[in-house]
């Protein structure tokens, strides 16, 4: 059932079981999971069925580190931010779960292993297709387009794509048709109330754009509200413990991390297109999934050379041909000498074969990890919005480490290519001690409520439950403990429904 | 220590002196020899022209100089590690050139020209055309003293 908030009456108390606090890809997930269930569950969403200014400008807010827009990198409308997803699907690897210890802060309660069931079951959530991300052509029985052997330091691996699902427009009925769960839209919970002790979520008090105050009260209560969101309201549910509920050791809202995005870090030319397999180009068909292979680095590098993955993708750019066309000539002057070390590589290589174009130029596209760091973080401004509650403040950060490890990763890239005789790679990465401005993003935000089993190294536990207080949990990227290089929205889901199992377990033994 | 010039040591010198004595004729023998090699080496390049742009850029851009001479025997010591002795066919030394470049490329041994990663051996063999063709930067005059 969907229910209008603006249309509750005010002082209104609704009671349930679960309360699920936003409608993305968490609270969908988790809310599905749960329906028919004898558990009530209240699914509260600030937007509505669609779009509305209003309600998204409740997002603006304020950037003090490096620029970042808060108001466009998400959505706040039933759906979430899949309304505006791109579809990127792959699992974490399981280094990125690991305690590096040359990755301060590293190190997540639960191993990939923990994650592997889930996983299966999320990318059926995301409509992604079969499970098969590292054999998607069938390698093992002899594929047709093999990837490129690049060694011990490079690996190929893919991600499949989603439709993308637009979990609001997908889901929809299913929510609205659940006999146990109640949607209230337009309805924006204020502040998480708990009891005198701050262990224990008492209510919800929740608002609407048009003045109406009702409460929810629940025994157990989900907050899924996005990786930046999630963070500014447990800050805001200050009414008790003024730091911010699970706050007591300061945690909420640090080592916020995103996926910087740089675009065209290098260029790779390589001889003989037809060496490159369909899949590294463009969404490609196979085994029933659409595919798209990228350069990734192997646990081995990553452990000897003690760094941070790094996501690579290419396209084709340019052939490199003997008789550059005028019209078409680049620019940049060194692009003159691409012929000759064309012809160079041929030179040396004993299977590149005769043709009148010496070879292609492709352009790449990255996304790398960044360390987490205490100090990049979201607190609250002192603006408010329209519901008086004080906006977000964002203060991302990156460091010289974070560049310096992207650059490596490039050089390994480079040796890779060479090594393996057919290519050969230009840096375009430009040398600087800092890293200061946001060359881009991928709208992932991610770590401000990290998972840790210490309550002194993270906000929630291995369950994702608010450490200290014991019937408030948290869902979505904010509970990553390192961001991994891969995009956030499968491992979201399969944390959620992970989640919504334990949430299940928990309701049906009474507690 | 006694001033006279021991038998041994005349022995020696004679021998020296005889070697110098031959040396004029020696010469033009090795600088051939230097120039099949240099010219095996080029002959191993698909476009030996603009691999010299990209040796002569190389060179600008890193302020090095040298000569047809000195490239040539730099790369024939680091081949001969992969297996290629003077006098081999065209096919070895293009097999053992390959094997060395990608030797290089795994062992981080890289230089950059215009943002472009390529072996050293790459480099220098882009260099030893410049330098063949004359297109490389003029090595530098000795500096006079006095």
């Amino acid at each position: 059932m969907f229910i209008d908030g603006r249309n509750v009456p005010d002082g209104t108390i609704v009671e349930a079981e679960i309360a699920i606090i936003g409608a993305g890809a968490a609270g969908i997930s988790i809310a599905r999971a749960l329906r028919n269930t004898d558990a009530r569950v209240v699914l509260i969403e600030s937007g509505g069925l669609d779009f509305e200014p209003d309600t998204q400008d409740l997002y603006s807010g304020e950037s003090v580190g490096i620029p970042y827009t808060l108001d466009t990198s998400r959505l706040r409308y039933f759906g979430g931010s899949t309304n505006h997803w791109g579809g990127w699907c792959r699992p974490f690897e399981p280094i990125d779960f690991e305690q590096r210890d040359w990755v301060p802060h590293s190190g997540w309660p639960i191993s990939r292993a923990d994650l592997d069931p889930y996983y299966v079951r999320a990318n059926e959530v995301c409509q992604v297709g079969p499970f098969i991300y590292n054999d998607p052509a069938a390698f093992s029985e002899g594929g047709k387009y093999m990837p490129l052997d690049l060694g011990r330091e490079v690996m190929t691996r893919w991600f499949e794509y989603s439709p993308p699902t637009r979990f609001g427009w997908t889901y929809r009925q299913d929510i609205e048709k659940a006999s146990n769960i109640k949607t209230y839209l337009n309805s924006n919970v204020m502040e998480i109330v708990p009891n005198a002790e701050a262990t224990k979520v008492e209510r919800l008090r929740v608002g609407t754009l048009t003045g109406r105050r009702f409460e929810v009260r629940p025994q157990t209560v989900i907050l899924a509200t996005g990786g930046i969101e999630n963070a500014r309201m447990l800050l805001l549910s200050n009414s008790v413990e003024k730091a911010g509920l699970g706050n007591s050791r300061g945690l909420v809202g640090r080592y916020f991390m995103e996926h910087p995005h740089i675009e065209r870090p290098c260029e790779i030319m390589i001889t003989d297109p037809s060496l490159v397999a369909p899949y590294y180009q463009t969404y490609t068909k196979s085994a029933g999934a659409s595919v798209r292979g990228v350069f990734m680095f192997t646990a081995e590098y990553l452990r000897k050379n003690r760094r941070l993955g790094t996501v690579i993708t290419f396209y084709k750019q340019k052939e490199i041909r003997t008789d550059i066309d005028v019209e078409e000539k680049d620019t940049e002057p060194s692009r003159d000498i691409e012929p000759g070390l064309a012809q160079l590589i041929r030179s040396t290589s004993s299977r590149a074969s005769e043709s009148p174009v010496l070879a292609v130029r492709y352009g790449t596209g990255c996304a790398t990890e960044q360390a987490p760091n205490p100090d990049s973080r979201i607190t609250l401004s002192t603006e408010k919005d329209s519901l008086g509650l004080n906006r977000t403040k964002i203060d991302w950060r990156l460091s010289s480490s974070d560049r310096a490890n992207l650059r490596h990763n490039i050089d390994a890239l480079a040796r890779a290519f060479g090594a393996w005789g057919e290519g050969r790679v230009r840096i375009r990465l430009p040398d600087r001690d800092k890293w200061d401005e946001a060359e881009g993003w991928g709208n992932h935000h991610m770590g401000t409520t990290r998972m840790a089993a210490d309550p002194r190294k993270g906000v929630v536990d291995a369950n994702c439950k608010v450490h200290g207080v014991e019937n408030l949990y948290v869902a979505g990227s904010s509970v990553f403990t390192t961001s991994s290089t891969v995009n956030p929205t499968l491992t979201i889901v399969a944390l959620a429904l992970r989640l919504a199992d334990h949430v299940q377990t928990r309701f049906s033994r009474g507690v | 220590m006694s001033d006279a010039i021991s038998r041994r040591q005349l022995l020696v010198l004679t021998g020296a002196g005889l070697a110098a004595a031959a040396l004029p004729a020696a010469l033009p023998l090795l600088d051939r020899e230097r120039q099949t090699l240099a010219d095996e080496l080029i002959a191993t390049l698909a476009d030996p022209a603009r691999a010299a742009e990209v040796g002569r850029q190389w060179m600008v851009s890193t302020e090095r100089s040298g000569n047809t001479s000195t490239f040539a025997q730099k790369i024939a010591k680091r081949l001969r590690s992969h297996g290629w002795h003077p006098g081999d066919s065209p096919d070895v030394m293009r097999a053992a050139i390959g094997a060395r470049v990608r030797d290089e490329f795994m062992h981080d041994d890289m230089v950059e020209i215009a943002g472009w990663q390529i072996s050293r051996t790459e480099a220098e063999l882009c260099a030893l055309a410049a330098a063949s063709l004359g297109t490389a930067p003029a090595e530098a005059e000795p500096a006079h003293e006095g």
